[in-house]
């Protein structure tokens, strides 16, 4: 058990990490690897729960895939909104995209 | 031979087809894809609608992991409609504002396939799969317009709030997964809740319920979605506002059916907090805008409330009433989006509500079909809004919430305000309301279908709720 | 002999030509004419039932009734009744229904069509609260009155419509909104003890309740009433509604919209909570006699002639509170009658207001003066429905007035003393009016013309009934009488019990 906490601990970090980075980062490119690091918290997770609490189905494992899949799916539709947004204000700087507001 | 298992998936298998052959017929049809495009879209999205509505696949397919039963099959066919109107009420914006390309056509049906595995879904990877489809998708659309900063933007903060809502949803059910030991979403949330499981359990459902009430826009998670909505293309906002919130509300009143009663007895209250939250702060801070998208925007954050409250009723027969609601809700939406949509000009959108000044007089139609979508938000007869509140207070107070029902009643009086403050501005003020906007004749025929049938479900709403009441007792056993 | 759905085809008929008219949207004539024949031809129909059917039953039953399923999940019918006292305010309705079309037919001059749908399609939501006996049924009637009501302060009003609009929803909605909880609180306490969910007022009265959930139920009923009545604390929109709205708005505020108000607090709230009624009785009754002074007092000092009215139709209706309060068959039937009254009453006063208006654009007391010699014919008809509303021994409103005054003495003697002296404030209010228009010397030099034949033809049906009621009630009492005695017999002990 005490394997598996190490784990567990190593992945609330990761996500605590991101949602941290998140808050704070005013860099896109900053806030997308947060967001990465979250999801990789969360498959760390994954992995570790298969191993330690249900061995035999490959499940865990299988969303891990899933999930590394759509992390990269979800960097470049961000990397690409991140560079329509480049072209018209040459800056990466999230405060500057405040035009909408009430 | 066909087994089961593909009729399961005809609509998904339409709608996957239908958006690589747009992407196909863009990449190599470069002189007529414009003309073949929508079409494809079109017909796509009907295919879907028409299999899901009329084929019974007779039993879950792909391992459990994808329901088909009559509740799944109920919100394929609401969200095929949604896709259709979307479609009809975009086909003149998006080629007038040059963002009609096989990008926009084909991720929208991807979107919808989306929404449909979100809904149908009884395995938490299939619900996570689809969630994350329609996001990714919902990025690109709202981004459609590439030259406009609005647009970009809203697409910037829905992808960031919708990361942090995948993020949340991916730790949560980690964690489901953890304790539960399984991946199946009725027997993991079903399982009975012991003194080692309890924090687990509970951690884990709070997580999820996070990043839930982000892709719902529940208070205090909404706070991306004025923003989101006002700077997105009006067909796609009709789109976001309707399908991918009541493809999440189903499944969350799938995961509301199917948890244990321990487990129930310890998430009420916090829904009891977020449908308070969510009806109060949705309706007060509506009377403050002065650009409809925004308006609407809270609005619709304020519906999500009264369904929520609704929910909370669900181990007491409150789930028709929740469904019903949620088709209601789609209807007004998209007719009152949509009508943004069809009265907006050429250059930008109409969104100041200064710009609608007697414009009930101007588009008689297009502005009764905004009138009557408000009114039927706001509850009044005779329109199936009036009919849905009555089913959810109905639903709350037969469960015995009476306090929370009361709670939304006095949120349901502001908000006539507002919902009556555009009204005054559309038919009791004069002003020149600008350009004549031109449109197709399908986006006005669309309008007048969602009118009708909100017309229609306010004076007949009995066969459409008993359907609704059979398809729920189905699920529930 | 009558058709089985004829109570339909009664509420939807003006729903019906309303909808023909929005096709004649650039045709003003026809739009009118339409409009007429659908009004006239639901008034032969109401009147027809009233001569066919009365003969027939006498009794205080229900003459007709219908009934078909229509929400079944929810254990919702559509049901419909006919009684003494719905008749006698169908018939009301349809008549008021005819005239206010006919007054608008020079005022009204802009998106005519429209207009006239909303004014039937108001038609349909009155008479349906009228009619209806299904507590859904009649919720969604009761809150369909008030969409067309918007539009026609909102649309055509004065300067301030839409303020006066929007207020008119809002007090409306608070109080149905609040009510509608109450009505499913009542079904489902209904649907738990006896397993069957039903929202017919016949199923639901009867049903046990604690005492301290009555109460809260029947206040919230009460609030919802009270506020279209409207009783004196929240009354407050009713003067700003009526100076906004076009004169036949007001015709239908004053002469329809009210009277739903008390209609429903003597069909629903009483017969429903009987017992949190027998507590609320000594309220009721300082409310409405508060409302009686209160209205009399602000209308003593108005300068609008609109405004005027507006307070008086306050008081007069707080007095058919008064007698509703007292709840036996004498003072049932006074207020029943009363409410026909004041109808044709207060809607002849806002339609010579109107016409007033019309003629001189203002409704400033101030500027009028000396109209008798300018327009006699005109300050006859007028004098007499001032007189029929100051209750003059005679005319319509005395009789109402006299049997909810003798019928309170039974029971409070002290109310209705204190009511009679409200009826004196009332004379003199309305002799100042009278006095300051239609005397003295004219003000200004205006030249205006005296009725013209179709001011005629609207103003003599009312002077008839005015004339008529005052003289010969008892046709009009003795529809209601069956009607009243059932009433009081069925809820009249149990409010007993609940004063005890």
């Amino acid at each position: 058990m005490n394997e598996l906490s190490t784990y567990l601990i190593v992945a609330a970090i990761l996500f605590s990490m991101g949602l941290l980075g998140l808050l704070q980062r005013r860099n896109l490119i900053g806030m997308l690897i947060s967001i990465e690091l979250m999801l990789n918290g969360a498959s760390l997770n994954f992995m570790a729960f298969n191993r330690f609490l249900a061995p035999e189905p490959a499940v865990g494992q299988i969303v891990t895939l899933f999930i590394m899949g759509l992390a990269a799916a979800e960097a470049a539709i961000g990397l690409s909104i991140i560079l329509a947004l480049f072209r018209r204000m040459h800056s990466i700087n999230v405060e500057r995209a405040q035009q909408l507001r009430g | 031979m066909m087994d089961s298992g593909w009729l399961v998936i005809l609509p998904h298998i339409s709608l996957a087809a239908g958006g690589i052959l747009i992407f196909c017929a863009g990449a190599f049809m470069r002189r007529r894809a414009s003309d073949i495009i929508p079409v494809l879209a079109f017909a796509s999205a009907a295919c879907a609608g028409v299999s899901s509505a009329w084929i019974d696949p007779g039993g879950p397919g792909f391992l459990g992991m994808l329901d088909s039963g009559g509740f799944s099959r109920f919100f394929a066919v609401i969200f095929s409609l949604i896709t259709l109107m979307t479609l009809v009420f975009s086909h003149h914006y998006a080629r007038d504002r040059g963002f009609a390309g096989d990008e926009f056509y084909g991720v929208l049906l991807f979107a919808a396939l989306g929404m449909i595995l979100v809904a149908g879904a009884s395995h938490w990877l299939i619900f996570f799969l689809g969630l994350e489809l329609l996001s990714l998708s919902l990025y690109v659309l709202i981004a459609a317009r590439k030259n406009d900063p609005a647009s970009n933007e809203a697409a910037l903060k829905y992808f960031v709030m919708g990361s942090v809502a995948g993020g949340f949803l991916t730790f949560g059910i980690a964690v489901l997964y953890a304790v539960t030991g399984r991946m199946d979403i009725s027997a993991g949330l079903g399982s009975t809740m012991t003194a080692d499981n309890r924090a687990g359990l509970l951690l884990g459902l709070s997580l999820v319920m996070v990043g839930i009430g982000f892709k719902i826009s529940l208070v205090p998670f909404h706070l991306w979605t004025p923003d989101v909505y006002q700077g997105a293309p009006a067909p796609v906002t009709a789109f976001l506002s309707t399908g991918s919130k009541v493809a999440v509300f189903a499944a969350l009143l799938r995961f509301s059916l199917c948890s244990h009663e321990a487990v129930w007895a310890y998430m009420a209250p916090l829904f009891w907090g977020l449908a308070a939250l969510t009806m109060i702060v949705g309706n007060v801070t509506a009377l403050a805008q002065t650009h409809l998208k925004r308006l609407l925007a809270y609005s619709s954050i304020a519906q999500m409330g009264y369904v929520l409250m609704a929910l909370l009723a669900v181990k007491h027969g409150g789930a028709s009433a929740v469904v019903f609601y949620l088709a209601v809700y789609a209807l007004m939406d998209l007719g009152a989006f949509g009508a943004v949509a069809v009265l907006s000009g050429e250059d930008r959108e109409r969104d100041d509500l200064e710009d609608y000044r007697g414009m009930g007089y101007v588009h008689p139609w297009r502005a009764g079909l905004l009138a009557v979508c408000l009114f039927s938000l706001a509850g009044l007869p005779p329109t199936a809004g009036f009919i849905g509140k009555f089913v959810l207070f109905h639903a709350a107070i037969q469960a015995g919430y009476v306090a929370l029902a009361l709670v939304g009643i006095l949120a349901a009086i502001v908000s006539v305000y507002y919902y009556l403050r555009v009204m005054g501005i559309l038919y009791m003020r004069t002003g020149e309301c600008g350009i004549v906007p031109r449109t197709g004749i399908l986006g006005d025929g669309a309008g007048m279908m969602i009118l009708a049938l909100l017309l229609l479900l306010g004076i007949v709403p009995s066969p459409l709720l008993t359907a609704i009441s059979n398809i729920v007792s189905s699920l529930s056993h | 002999m009558i058709p089985a759905n004829l109570l339909s085809l009664i509420i939807f008929l003006p729903l019906l030509g309303g909808l023909v008219v929005l096709a004649f949207r650039r045709h003003p004539n026809p739009c009118r004419w339409i409009s007429l024949g659908t009004a006239s031809m639901d008034l032969f129909l109401i009147l027809s039932v009233y001569l066919l059917e009365i003969r027939v039953h006498q009794a205080g039953d229900w003459l007709i009734v219908e009934d078909t399923s229509w929400i079944e999940t929810l254990g919702i019918r559509y049901s419909l009744g006919l009684d003494g006292i719905s008749l006698l305010l169908i018939m009301l309705t349809s008549f008021l229904g005819i005239i206010v079309i006919l007054v608008s037919w020079t005022q009204v001059t802009s998106r005519v069509a429209l207009f006239h749908f909303f004014l039937l399609s108001m038609q349909t939501g009155v008479l349906g609260v009228f009619l209806a006996t299904d507590l859904f049924l009649f919720y969604l009637f009761w809150e369909l009155q008030v969409v067309p009501m918007f539009f026609i302060i909102g649309i055509w009003g004065h300067e301030k419509r839409i303020h006066a609009a929007v207020k008119f929803v809002l007090f409306s909605i608070t109080g149905s909104l609040l009510m509608l909880a109450a009505l499913i609180g009542i079904v489902v306490v209904h649907g738990s003890q006896t397993g069957h969910y039903s929202f017919s007022l016949f199923d639901l009265v009867g049903t046990s309740l604690s005492s301290n959930l009555e109460n809260w139920f029947f206040a919230a009923f009460l609030l919802a009433f009270a506020v279209k009545t409207p009783l004196f604390p929240v009354h407050t929109w009713l003067p700003d509604a009526h100076t906004e709205a076009p004169t036949a708005g007001s015709v239908i505020l004053a002469g329809l919209l009210l009277k739903t108000g008390t209609y429903a607090i003597l069909r629903f709230a009483f017969p429903l909570f009987p017992s949190a009624a027998g507590v609320a009785v000594p309220v009721l009754m300082v409310l409405g006699l508060s409302g009686v002074f209160y209205a009399s007092w602000i209308a003593l000092a108005q300068k609008d002639m609109k405004r005027l009215v507006a307070y008086s139709s306050i008081g007069h209706m707080g007095l058919i509170i008064v007698g509703v309060a007292a709840w036996n068959a004498m003072t049932l039937s006074g207020s029943v009658l009363q409410m026909i009254n004041h109808g044709l009453t207060t809607s002849a006063l806002f339609i010579l207001v109107g016409m007033l208006d019309e003629r001189v654009n203002s409704r400033q007391l101030s500027d009028y003066g000396g109209i008798w010699r300018k327009m006699p014919v005109f300050s006859g008809f007028f004098l007499l429905f001032c007189m029929s509303s100051l209750g003059l021994p005679g005319l319509n409103n005395f009789v109402g007035e006299i049997l909810i005054l003798l019928g309170t003495f039974k029971v409070q003697p002290a109310a209705a003393v204190i009511g009679f002296m409200g009826m004196v404030l009332v004379l003199i209010y309305v002799l100042r009016l009278i006095q300051d228009a239609f005397f003295g010397e004219p003000r200004t030099d205006w030249n205006v013309r005296d009725i013209t034949g179709r001011e005629a033809l609207i103003l003599v049906p009312f002077a008839l009934l005015v004339i008529l009621i005052g003289l010969y009630p008892h046709p009009f009492l003795d529809l209601v009488d069956g009607p009243v005695r059932n009433l009081v017999l069925e809820t009249g002990t149990a409010m007993n019990t609940g004063a005890m």
